[in-house]
């Protein structure tokens, strides 16, 4: 009984830090923009480089509010209910269309591409990471870690255009960019399915392979530490199966810091990826984002941030939560 | 990454069709006013209906559903600009206006009453019929919302009327000859039945109802589909049964797209495209370099010793403009000829070969040395001169980072300026914080394109009066370099009055030889931009030997005449 009680105080401190921490990041978030010079106004006439007409540029001012008078504390309070409550205001790079909108029609085919090859690397990347530490000194595991430090030293974009030009354009085995053939609605058919996952193929290809090495890394480090204390020994010693002891005490053991960098990296998935977006002509948040902050979109900037800032919280909150159970010396601490 | 490219180009289109020919129902325009047709052989014949193309409507990611042309955004749908229609086009590949939705236009002895006559038999695409009261309700509205006016119309308008079902009549404050360009040409009409209703500064219009060829069929952030209005009033035009618009947000896959001819139309700079895409077919993948206007030097009037004249000449004489044009803009965009701020296919109207021999462009370090040092600047120990208050001559460029070939022009020009003992500093910057240091004058020296418009006055007077500036720490619109010549308001003025050319000419002729003396900015390319195109089963462009519209001017002339081959 006092175990449990001791357990849900650890739950109400963890979740009052969590609060504190959101504030302090949607509170750097209002500032942050403002703190950027120029206005959306003149971003926009940049942007139309000389096509729109110089009187453009008072309507601009006007329809965007920039020579508003209220008070940046006024703002701040209103900024603050708005986020509470939801309302992310109107975009304006896409003027008049609501932010939540945007967000709304970019956030899926993130969460699908950066997740699901995310959650890809994540496993193919710690079983060859335990692969390689448990077999180390055999040629296989210990030409992994050097074939993956060589990939993760070339740069991600020149990878992903390498793939784009050859298996895309040259082999035309994939489609070059998109997430779904231009004839196809999007719905859960046969049809559209299959042409969703033709097109991610090629861009979760690029992920999956220039992210699975720092996982397998990760995981042969820890392993190999592990490996070494006391206790391995003595399961060795005492005649445990090999697979016992790596799964109960060597991978269980080297799991937990992958788990909170697994954790972290979930969290930025909603952020996107902007070279992924970029090369593969992907739709998706990152892009979004670059756009929002190039045009000085202040709403959607604001949007994505609270969106990435939640997500990120939200992540470790629960692999926080998730330790107590996994590893009892944290409730004790 | 450079996919926020900025482009170049070489081709003036000089000669100019003898258009005779008409497009639409027959009507014919007022005298002096020719029409677009292409092949006007075939155009009388016709072409089959069919066919696809797919065009890119500008970089910028994925689309929304918003199709209003009154709203600010910067990602707007590219369905907009196929749905509305201007009354006039205007043709700067010939410097004529074109009757479009209007037919024809007369002034008022005293320039301050306009009255348009609308063409007949045009309807929406709901099939209501366009009249006079659409005009005017458009025009109003923009009066009530200023949010959505972008032109500034309600600045010069007193009042607009319909005037029977097909004739309106704009009164003026005071005669202006800017306006017919900018109401005109630069502002689309829409049906007052169903905007009547709507805030047009924060509508989304999610079902646009126009009178242009196409009409939205279908929409996704990815792609925008449009197919034939077949009530459209140049039937049996257009010939293309559908246009696609797939969102492009990558340099790479445009290209790589246009190569495998995904694309039929793009408008992608990219430095090798002589390589990466005409010579992967080059009987059918044609690159059209289309001008718009100038790339300049600003140089801040305002600042020491920026300020006088000399060191302003000194400055462009010191800049080689052929080593720029190539370097940074791959040839694209060739290096101006002379310093009058006319550009080619203007000049033959508004310039004279005594101008352009006058005010050519001379490449002369050694010159703009000695007259820097018969100024009063002294050469300092360290090769950088001294002003004549004993300061060295430091300045800073400000360079827009994402905009490569800027930034390259931005690096020679500093190396340049250096040889004849002008120490200049390259500042990066994002491109917002480049520009808002521009339009507010903090700034020393910095690369920036031209205004442009109808006629060089659309340059010269932006470039040079008060009306478009602002004190120091303000967003002035363009005069960004803060020059102010009371001649220049003078000369301004009278030109507005006017909207008889033969008047207007010398007016213009006495600006550009203000300009190209006082150098209150300076021109350094001729500013163009690569469009490329594919004949593969698409026929009906314009070409170098029939260049009968400037892509940049929008895409909607060229659409209704396009027409599918096999």
């Amino acid at each position: 009984m006092a175990r449990r009680s001791q357990g849900w105080q650890f739950i109400a401190s963890k979740l009052g830090l969590y609060i504190l921490i959101f504030w302090a990041a949607i509170t750097l978030n209002f500032i942050i923009p403002r703190l950027m010079p120029g206005n959306p106004a003149s971003a926009l006439m940049a942007k139309s480089q000389g096509k729109m007409p110089p009187s453009a540029l008072k309507a601009l001012e006007d329809a965007f509010g920039i020579n508003t008078h209220v008070s940046l504390w006024r703002q701040y309070l209103g900024y603050l209910r708005n986020t509470v409550t939801g309302h992310m205001g109107i975009s304006f790079t896409n003027f008049p269309v609501p932010v939540a909108k945007v967000i709304g029609e970019m956030l899926p085919w993130t969460l699908f591409l950066i997740g699901l090859s995310t959650i890809i690397a994540f496993f193919i990347g710690n079983i060859l990471g335990l692969y390689s530490a448990w077999r180390r000194g055999g040629k296989i595991a210990d030409a992994l870690p050097v074939a993956f430090t060589v990939i993760s030293a070339m740069p991600y974009f020149w990878i992903a255009l390498a793939l784009l030009y050859f298996l895309g354009f040259s082999l035309n085995w994939f489609p070059i960019s998109h997430a779904i053939g231009s004839n196809i609605k999007a719905g859960w058919n046969f049809q559209s399915i299959g042409s969703v996952i033709d097109h991610a193929t090629l861009p979760a290809f690029s992920i999956v392979v220039t992210s699975m090495g720092g996982w397998m890394m990760q995981m042969r480090n820890n392993l190999i530490s592990i490996l070494s204390h006391d206790y391995v020994q003595l399961a060795q010693m005492k005649g445990l199966p090999e697979p016992e002891v790596m799964r109960n005490y060597g991978a269980r053991n080297a799991m937990l810091p992958v788990l909170t960098s697994f954790a972290m990296s979930l969290g930025f998935v909603v952020g996107g990826a902007v070279l992924v977006e970029d090369v593969f002509n992907y739709p998706g948040i990152g892009y979004a984002l670059v756009e929002a902050v190039g045009n000085s979109d202040y709403p959607l900037m604001q949007g994505i941030f609270l969106i990435i800032v939640s997500a990120v919280l939200l992540a470790n909150l629960i692999v926080d939560l998730l330790y107590t159970f996994l590893d009892p010396r944290i409730r004790r601490a | 990454m450079n996919r926020k490219w900025r482009t170049a180009g070489v081709v003036a289109l000089t000669g100019v069709l003898g258009m005779t020919a008409l497009v639409g129902c027959g009507e014919t325009p007022a005298s002096g006013q020719p029409s677009i047709a292409p092949h006007a052989d075939k155009a009388s014949s016709g072409h089959a209906i069919g066919g696809t193309i797919s065009m890119i409507g500008g970089p910028g990611g994925t689309f929304v559903n918003e199709n209003n042309p009154f709203a600010p955004g910067a990602n707007n749908s590219p369905a907009e600009p196929i749905i509305y229609e201007p009354l006039a086009q205007w043709n700067s590949a010939n410097g004529k206006y074109i009757p479009w939705l209007a037919t024809s236009w007369t002034w008022n002895a005293s320039n301050t009453v306009l009255t348009v006559q609308l063409r007949h038999g045009v309807k929406w695409s709901n099939g209501t019929a366009f009249t006079s009261k659409d005009v005017a309700f458009t025009f109003n509205m923009l009066h009530k919302y200023p949010a959505s006016d972008f032109n500034g119309l309600w600045s010069y308008l007193k009042s607009v009327s319909a005037d029977g079902p097909y004739a309106v009549k704009f009164t003026l404050k005071k005669p202006n000859s800017m306006f017919f360009y900018y109401m005109a040409s630069q502002t689309v009409i829409v049906p007052e039945a169903i905007w009547s209703h709507e805030n047009p500064t924060t509508w989304v219009n999610p079902h646009p109802v126009g009178t242009g060829p196409y009409v939205l069929s279908s929409f996704t952030p990815e792609t925008v589909t449009m197919t034939r209005n077949p009530h459209y009033w140049q039937g049996p035009k257009p010939y293309l049964q559908t246009i696609k618009f797939p969102a492009e947000q990558s340099n790479t896959t445009t290209v790589l797209s246009l190569a495998q001819n995904q694309i039929q139309w793009g408008g992608t700079f990219s430095f090798d495209l002589q390589r990466s895409y005409v010579n992967r077919d080059p009987k059918d993948n044609h690159v059209g370099l289309y001008p718009n206007g100038m790339d300049v030097l600003y140089v801040n009037n305002q600042v020491y010793p920026m300020n006088l004249q000399v060191v302003r000449q000194a400055m462009s004489l010191a800049i080689n403009r052929t080593q720029l044009a190539n370097v940074a803009w791959s040839g694209y965009s060739p290096a101006v000829k002379d310093l009058t701020g006319i550009t080619p296919g203007m000049d033959k109207t508004w310039s004279t070969p005594t101008l352009q021999h006058d005010y050519a462009v001379q490449y002369n370090p050694t010159k703009a040395k000695q007259m820097l040092l018969k100024a009063g600047f002294k050469m300092g120990a360290n090769g950088t001169l001294l002003t004549p208050k004993g300061k060295p001559f430091n300045i800073t460029i400000d360079v827009p980072t994402p905009y490569t070939d800027f930034t390259a022009a931005s690096q020679q020009i500093a190396q340049q300026l250096k040889q004849i003992g002008i120490n200049v500093t390259l500042q990066n910057n994002s491109a917002n914080t480049y520009y808002n240091k521009l339009q507010q004058g903090q700034f020393d020296i910095g690369i920036c394109w031209s205004p442009w418009g109808a006629n060089p006055f659309f340059t010269l007077y932006p470039f040079m009066s008060q009306q478009f500036s602002k004190p120091m720490g303000q967003n002035a619109s363009a005069n960004f370099e803060r020059y102010d010549n009371p001649q220049v308001e003078a000369l301004g003025q009278k030109f507005l009055q006017t909207n008889d050319q033969s008047k207007q000419v010398p007016i213009v002729r006495q600006l550009a030889k203000i300009f190209a003396t006082q150098l209150p900015v300076i021109p350094l390319t001729y500013r163009n931009t690569p469009i490329e195109y594919s004949t593969k089963n698409i026929g009906g462009w314009p070409t170098s030997s029939n260049p009968y519209w400037n892509l940049n001017e929008g895409n909607l002339p060229v659409l209704v005449n396009l027409y599918w081959h096999n």
